[in-house]
């Protein structure tokens, strides 16, 4: 069984409220981490972005001029960006079903509904570092697999791949 | 026939047509797992780090409630007073956004029910149709939940504020989506 020793990994907090970055911050220094970058809109947060390379985004979705969705579509940019593999876990008072596809066709690998709690968080930093999704490239999409529930061996079935996979990537 | 490929770091692609799957080599993980004696590899120490380190900031939460409610406030009186055809509704919806995530935190359960409520409505409705009373209405109870300490779903006032909100809203929204569909009609037999 395995752990995440976030004081390993370097973040990235994006959201225009003060106070929630505050509170992020808080908890991420409480799982040990050292690294705890802070952008208060998607602007400064893009920039924020290529400047530090953060092992993962934590992002607000609602923020004004430049929101979290529009951040994750650049941020998803396979030829642009400096990341477009980079886990993004999207952090949002929003609950409705409309809204949790909108989030998962932008690109977002994880979401929390608020109000945010110690334990939440952990297991969606857990999620994107222990077992990230395959990553899904299209005419018209790039990111995480938006099929939750793929299982390796879904993969398999599509092509002869299995052993190649699972000795390269120590995963399957 | 399925193409494969290492394309560096041990992370490999599979084109199936028009759509390339492409797993990770697992990076991140070799950066920062580490085997663990916890039950279902949940971090139980970290969590609990971090849940005393929010308990620490708690001693702020309720000075921060207030920051959010009197932002609230300024955005709803800045909303009314402007001339209905230069109303922007964001600041607003903002307020009422923050509060209705950050209020369960700060303690107060009560006052992001309402606020989630006022969101919902300043979202689901045009600026133009949007009711002042009511929006006036979740403002005063989200002030009132908050003057008077009110944490508790038990406290009775509370129930019913809710209660009554609700019913409010639900008669609002349906006036609203009946004349839509009486306009939709109308434009129809024209």
């Amino acid at each position: 069984m395995f752990r995440v020793d976030c004081s390993r990994l370097r973040f990235l907090v994006i959201d225009d409220n003060g106070y929630m970055r505050r509170i992020i911050r808080t908890l991420l220094h409480g799982f040990g981490t050292r690294e705890v970058f802070e952008a208060e809109d998607g602007a400064a947060g893009l920039e924020s972005f290529a400047t530090h390379l953060p092992d993962v985004v934590i992002t607000d979705w609602s923020m004004p001029v430049f929101d979290g969705i529009e951040l994750t579509k650049m941020i998803r940019q396979p030829d642009t960006s400096p990341n477009p593999f980079v886990p993004i876990i999207m952090i949002t008072g929003y609950a409705e079903r409309n809204r949790v596809f909108e989030a998962r066709d932008a690109g977002v690998s994880e979401m929390l509904v608020k109000p945010i709690s110690a334990k939440g968080l952990y297991a969606r930093i857990a999620k994107v570092v222990l077992n990230p999704r395959p990553f899904i490239r299209t005419e018209h999409y790039f990111g995480p697999d938006r099929r939750h529930l793929v299982k390796a061996d879904q993969y398999k079935t599509r092509g002869a791949a299995s052993s190649f996979l699972s000795s390269a990537t120590g995963n399957a | 026939m399925i193409e494969q490929e290492i394309v560096g770091d041990g992370t490999v692609a599979q084109d199936f047509g028009d759509t390339r799957v492409i797993h990770m080599g697992g990076s991140l993980r070799a950066k920062a797992a580490v085997r663990s004696q916890d039950a279902g590899g949940v971090d139980e120490m970290s969590i609990a780090a971090a849940d005393a380190a929010m308990k620490d900031l708690s001693g702020d939460f309720q000075n921060w409630m207030g920051d959010e409610v009197n932002r609230l406030i300024a955005a709803y009186e800045n909303f009314r007073d402007a001339p209905p055809n230069e109303r922007d509704v964001s600041p607003l919806f903002r307020a009422a956004h923050d509060i209705r995530g950050q209020a369960g935190v700060f303690g107060y359960p009560i006052a992001a029910e309402i606020a989630g409520s006022l969101s919902k409505l300043l979202d689901n409705i045009e600026p133009d149709y949007l009711p002042i009373q009511l929006i006036s209405h979740h403002v005063d109870s989200v002030k009132a939940i908050y003057r008077n300490n009110i944490r508790d779903y038990a406290n009775p006032v509370a129930t019913q504020i809710i209660h009554n909100l609700r019913k409010a809203i639900d008669k609002v929204v349906q006036a609203r989506q009946k004349a839509m569909m009486e306009e939709l009609r109308f434009r129809r037999t024209v």
